[in-house]
């Protein structure tokens, strides 16, 4: 099932005088269950690419849908609210809240939601935060914990609403490669298990190998598209 | 909702030493508020309680012309038979007591000193039920039926240096019969009591004699000058005041409230509570500058967070109610603390007062109080100071919660 699709997509954005054509004529499908890697030199696109998919941007032209619907349609809010049900994001600076705990961390978007209860948000963190191995240091703030420790509490919470789709920017850059590798193997597992699909953004040649299709963006354009 | 709160809260504390200045500020403001509005309350109250106890009375009611400016004291125009007008108006149940008095001016003469001073007859069976000259006897005793004695204002009794058991000539002239030129009367007095009742008007230039000698001395038999009012509450005043216009015959009397008698004191009252107010708009702006500051820093510091919220699927409204949320409790902080203190500060003002002898010696301030100065303090002003300084610093934290919310998600995570 599809679940992101990109047609003739193509996004210009300003920085000072400059105009800059991050994306250009780009078709892409994502389909259900994914494992996908986006790799390319920086300036390539990768995230302008995620951010299209994460409806955190809408395209200068062409069509970016989710689930079918054109997210250029929607209000802003519409898209927060696609953001809060359906989209997790993995941020590369792991971007925990400092004042809240590891518990709390993960827990936030689920109060976001509004309607789940404290009873059974309490059971969904601590369950998935035992299966992101921080059991013991689920009340500890994110300075209290190593760089693998706050990429984990960031997977928890990427993965805490159950979303369709999880977005992750450069998830291994701050990570030394024994940890990235731990990390990776855990989004895999995830995968496997739960057939949540994953996009990473990446300049790691060992995320470019886990993943079971690799697009290569160059100068805004796909230059290739390998399935594995 | 819980959360964000909890979250906000604990945002509040991230630059400990920040929200810690600003949290001072703003106390310090509050604090301020508190105490001067306390003072200047009090100051109001208690000039109030000196007109209304010891001048004016809630109401007075003077036959027409008897106050008029180039008048003066015009003893013709007196109100004959008062009796039948308080046993008249002490009918209205809104009216506690009435009572007649006789005010005229006369020369004080002391050991060859003399001084100009306004007498004052009283009723000594009534007079208490409307004024409260009795509880502010310092030295010497009260007025009793029968004396040819007279009470003395302590400031007046200071600048002769008189004291009870003393004797003074009071002169003056009296009322006149017709096509007569009012002649001079010289009383023989002793002086029985002094007082102090911290108004000093009263303090520094009024005698009091019993109104039977008074009329008796001033050819004025069953005749007063006015008639003073109490009522049970202040709340009837303009009630009473018109009631008792179309009671008494139109054109021959008028009456007054004290508010008409204290214009002079209630204006210069309402100036410096301007000026007051002034000041404290001047602080509080300092202070909601401080808080736009505190909060942009805060916004700017947090540009990447805010970002991540948004990814997370936090909407503008809700990232603007969370700052805003910030700036409340920052404020409901230091307002509270600055509450506090400033309330302990004007409670212990109001039981122990403000010594103005202390400070200004013995000088007129131009309120109509003196000696002590107490501040009021009340629940109202707790609570509305205490919701003026949330409010500000909500209002304050707008912009900064505005600017945050309106952050593009893309752009703000961009930042580093």
């Amino acid at each position: 099932m599809t679940i992101a699709r990109l047609d003739d997509v193509s996004k210009d954005y300003q920085t000072g005088q400059v105009m800059v054509n991050a994306l250009r004529d780009v078709d892409l499908e994502i389909k259900q269950g994914e494992f996908l890697s986006i790799a390319g030199p920086s300036g390539s696109g990768k995230t302008t690419l995620l951010n299209l998919l994460g409806c955190l941007d809408v395209p200068t032209r062409g069509r970016v849908s989710l689930d079918q619907t054109d997210i250029a349609t929607l209000k802003p809010e519409d898209r927060a609210e696609i953001r809060r049900h359906q989209i997790g994001f993995i941020f590369q600076t792991f971007n925990l809240v400092p004042v809240l705990s590891a518990f709390e961390n993960v827990e936030f978007p689920l109060t976001l939601l509004g309607d789940i209860s404290g009873e059974e948000r309490r059971s969904r963190v601590e369950g998935l935060l035992k299966t992101v191995g921080l059991e013991d240091m689920m009340y500890r703030r994110p300075l209290e914990l190593s760089g693998g420790q706050q990429q984990r509490v960031a997977i928890a919470r990427a993965l805490i609403k159950r979303p369709k789709l999880v977005l992750a920017d450069e998830p291994t850059a701050n990570l030394d490669s024994k940890t990235g590798e731990t990390i990776l193997e855990l989004m895999r597992e995830i995968n496997q298990k739960e057939g949540t699909t994953f996009v990473f953004s990446t300049h790691d040649k060992m995320v470019m190998d886990y993943a079971l299709r690799l697009i290569i963006l160059r100068d805004g354009r796909v230059a290739e598209d390998q399935r594995r | 909702m819980a959360e964000l709160y909890k979250l906000a809260f604990r945002n509040v504390f991230r630059n400990r030493r920040r929200s810690i200045i600003t949290l001072s500020a703003i106390a310090l403001g509050l604090l301020s508020l508190v105490v001067t509005q306390g003072m200047m309350n009090g100051l109001g109250k208690q000039s109030e309680l000196n007109i209304i106890n010891y001048d004016t009375g809630h109401l007075k009611i003077y036959r027409i012309g008897f106050t008029d400016d180039n008048a003066g004291f015009d003893l013709e125009k007196t109100i004959t038979d008062p009796g039948g007008i308080v046993t008249e108006l002490e009918r209205l149940p809104e009216i506690k007591a009435a009572t007649g008095r006789i005010i005229f001016p006369a020369l004080v003469i002391h050991r060859g000193e003399s001084m100009p001073a306004i007498a004052t007859g009283i009723d000594l069976k009534n007079d208490g039920r409307v004024f409260s000259l009795a509880e502010t006897v310092t030295e010497g005793r009260f007025l009793k039926p029968g004396d040819k004695g007279v009470l003395v204002g302590e400031k007046l009794a200071n600048v002769f240096g008189i004291k009870p058991g003393d004797e003074i000539i009071l002169q003056a002239r009296t009322r006149a019969e017709a096509d007569e030129i009012s002649p001079i009367q010289a009383l023989d007095l002793e002086v029985v009591g002094i007082i102090s009742t911290g108004n000093p008007k009263i303090d520094g230039l009024n005698l009091f004699l019993p109104l039977s000698l008074t009329q008796e001395s001033m050819r004025m038999p069953n005749m007063v000058t006015d008639i003073s009012l109490r009522l049970s509450s202040l709340r009837f005043l303009a009630r009473v005041e018109k009631e008792i216009n179309s009671r008494l015959a139109p054109g021959e009397f008028e009456v007054n409230t004290w508010i008409d008698l204290a214009q002079s004191f209630l204006s210069l009252h309402r100036l410096k509570k301007t000026g007051s107010m002034i000041f404290l708009a001047i602080f509080v702006i300092i202070t909601a500058v401080g808080i736009v500051n505190t909060m942009l820093m805060a916004s700017f510091e947090r540009t990447n967070e805010i970002g991540m919220m948004a990814a997370l699927g936090m909407k503008a409204k809700e990232i603007r109610r969370l700052f805003l949320l910030e700036g409340g409790i920052l404020g409901a902080m230091g307002s509270g603390i600055g509450v506090f203190i400033g309330s302990i500060i004007t409670y212990l003002g109001e039981v122990y007062g403000i010594d103005l002898t202390a400070i200004y010696g013995d000088v007129d301030m131009g309120y109509p109080i003196r000696g002590y100065w107490y501040t009021d303090l009340t629940v109202g002003l707790v609570i509305s100071s205490l919701l003026f300084g949330i409010i500000i610093s909500v209002l304050a934290s707008y912009y900064p919660a505005q600017r945050a919310a309106r952050k593009e998600p893309t752009e703000a995570l961009r930042h580093v």
